[in-house]
């Protein structure tokens, strides 16, 4: 019943959000929305690393084709921004079984190195390839979203179409990870000779993670061209995806609410520190390492999961 | 007429210059219950890790079913009905009894990215009778009362009996047990005892033990096979192999115990 009582609450508030801020500041509204795209950012990636026990540094790269995908097909295709934005998902869900295929053969550091590797690559290709690209100038003037002949213009449009992309993903991505995928990625990430010794392809459900990581960083890309309307190489560098790793490490792996309030602590500390603006990243990083040293499992770690995967069926029976 | 289950055709296993197992031809007959037995390092671990595929042999066939399975992945033979434990547990310690046991089910296997997330209540009624399977085989080892409990929690022979539950949940035809009494006293070993022959005979699986304990291979198995440094030195019923001198020899003069 509390926990209920919670839910709603919360709701309320990020519902009511933009009557409280958006007359305060359009800046941080803007810091509203950041923490959405970078909590479905997250939560992607925390299928990846937290669930398959894959350890991918390249996010970034997903999250940039995404939203060069999505930014190429609304200036040169006049698409709508609806239909778009699934597309953008499934093309970037593909490179993420693209890249899957050949690296899961690799384990840990390796595998991290390859991603990384992968992450340069596509950044190295927004900014060479200027024919489709424009190389380091980006493309700018994406039209907005309309709904009904209604136009996104402020931002309060998109802070609430955010809040319903990061709802829905918190749902899909829970519902997987809650069914059989999510228990044989666990089984992989805890022991993978014994998850093939009890019939699970590992092979299989690490694509799968992948994919899924990646389909979702698409749409935290596609929702990114839409807002800023302009896109270049800038916003998808390595830092990116150590940040967004750094959010679902302090969040909690393991744990998909722990990588919304990683993806606010990450996006909101270095807002509030910015008047000491050149060692804000250097307190960030201390921050993180003391995290590790005395709080490992993260903010809000594993262990509030809910253990059971098939908690309501069975409790329903009274036994 | 005794038909095989399972069928080594003169296996090797090299690790560089050590030789694990040194052309062992072996056969599960339908219906029993088989046990290795031998010193320690005598390559009977190394013996199930090449029927479940976790290792390939250096020469020689391996068969299931007449069918011949030496490079097939460890998940494809678990599709074929080869099911194994552990000598040293392996569980998810951080999960339900419950949930050890769900993960080997077929049908949890199975279930796909789009039925997941839509989750009909035909998809949801299917997940509760892969519950109710999972139960059942719980019930047979005796540990449904603990399912709501984390496995890591469990009590050393009560982990190894949840080891055998999930292995049942794969639907396994051919159960491989690795020292499954290992940990446990008297009392334990005599209701592992029961447990087993019930498998056996109410289950029809087939069942190959490897033990220590020479008074529990005694009583339950149907025949034995004995290895030493790699080789059968023997195979036979029980009576057979308490009289095998060679036996008597690798025991008595490879280990004082």
């Amino acid at each position: 019943m509390n926990r209920k009582v919670l839910t709603f609450i919360v709701a309320a508030l990020l519902l009511a959000l933009p009557l409280l801020l958006g007359s305060v500041s359009e800046f941080w509204m803007h810091v509203m929305i950041m923490i959405g795209i970078f909590s479905i950012l997250s939560m992607g990636l925390n299928v990846i690393i937290g669930y398959a026990g894959q350890f991918a540094l390249g996010h970034a790269a997903f999250y940039g084709i995404g939203a060069y995908t999505a930014a190429l097909l609304l200036i040169n295709y006049d698409l709508s921004f609806w239909l778009v934005l699934p597309i953008a998902a499934v093309v970037t869900g593909f490179f993420g079984f693209l890249l899957g295929t050949p690296v899961i053969r690799l384990r840990g550091d390796y595998l991290g190195i390859v991603t990384l590797g992968f992450g340069e690559i596509v950044r190295l290709i927004f900014v060479n390839w200027v024919d489709v690209t424009r190389g380091p100038m980006g493309l700018p003037g994406i039209p907005a979203p309309k709904l009904f002949g209604y136009t996104f213009s402020g931002k309060i449009e998109f802070y609430y179409l955010i809040l319903v992309l990061v709802i829905i993903t918190y749902i899909v991505i829970n519902r997987i990870l809650h069914s059989g995928i999510g228990l044989n990625m666990l089984t992989i990430r805890e022991d993978e000779r014994l998850a093939a010794s009890i019939g699970i392809r590992p092979n299989k459900y690490k694509i799968m993670a992948f994919t899924i990581g990646a389909f979702f960083a698409g749409i935290a890309g596609a929702f990114w061209a839409a807002y800023i309307s302009y896109v270049s190489p800038d916003a998808f560098r390595y830092m990116d995806s150590v940040n967004i790793l750094a959010m679902v490490i302090l969040g909690g792996s393991g744990n998909l609410a722990g990588s919304i309030l990683g993806a606010s602590i990450l996006v909101i500390t270095p807002e509030l520190l910015r008047y000491v603006s050149e060692y804000r990243m250097l307190l960030l990083g201390l921050a993180i390492v003391l995290m590790m040293i005395f709080k490992p499992t993260g903010f809000w770690g594993e262990k509030h999961r809910k253990l059971n995967f098939y908690g309501k069926a069975q409790k329903g029976e009274g036994k | 007429m005794m038909e095989n289950v399972l069928e080594l055709q003169q296996v090797s296993v090299k690790f560089g210059g050590l030789v694990a197992l040194n052309q062992v031809d072996l056969n599960v007959r339908r219906g029993e219950i088989l046990s290795i037995i031998g010193p320690n390092g005598a390559g009977k671990t190394t013996l199930f890790n090449i029927m479940t595929g976790i290792y390939q042999p250096t020469s020689g066939q391996v068969l299931y079913n007449n069918q011949k399975i030496n490079k097939l992945k460890p998940f494809k033979r678990v599709e074929l009905g080869i099911a194994r434990t552990f000598q040293n547990t392996r569980l998810l310690k951080n999960m339900t009894v419950l949930e050890n046991v769900l993960v080997a089910h077929r049908e949890c296997n199975k279930e796909g990215v789009f039925a997941s997330i839509l989750a009909r209540s035909s998809f949801k009624k299917k997940r509760q009778a892969i519950v109710q399977e999972c139960m059942e085989k719980l019930e047979v080892v005796g540990l449904a009362d603990k399912a709501e409990q984390l496995a890591g929690s469990l009590p050393y022979g009560e982990q190894r009996l949840l080891e055998i539950a999930r292995a049942l949940a794969t639907d396994c035809e051919l159960l491989l047990l690795d020292e499954p009494a290992a940990g446990m006293n008297q009392t334990e070993k005599r209701e592992l005892i029961k447990k087993i022959q019930l498998l056996s005979k109410q289950y029809h699986i087939e069942i190959l033990l490897i033990e220590h304990d020479i008074q529990m291979i005694m009583e339950i198995s149907d025949r034995i096979v004995v290895l030493n440094y790699g080789q059968k030195i023997a195979e036979g019923t029980p009576k057979e192999i308490q009289n095998n001198h060679q036996v008597i020899q690798a025991y008595l003069g490879g280990e004082v115990d």
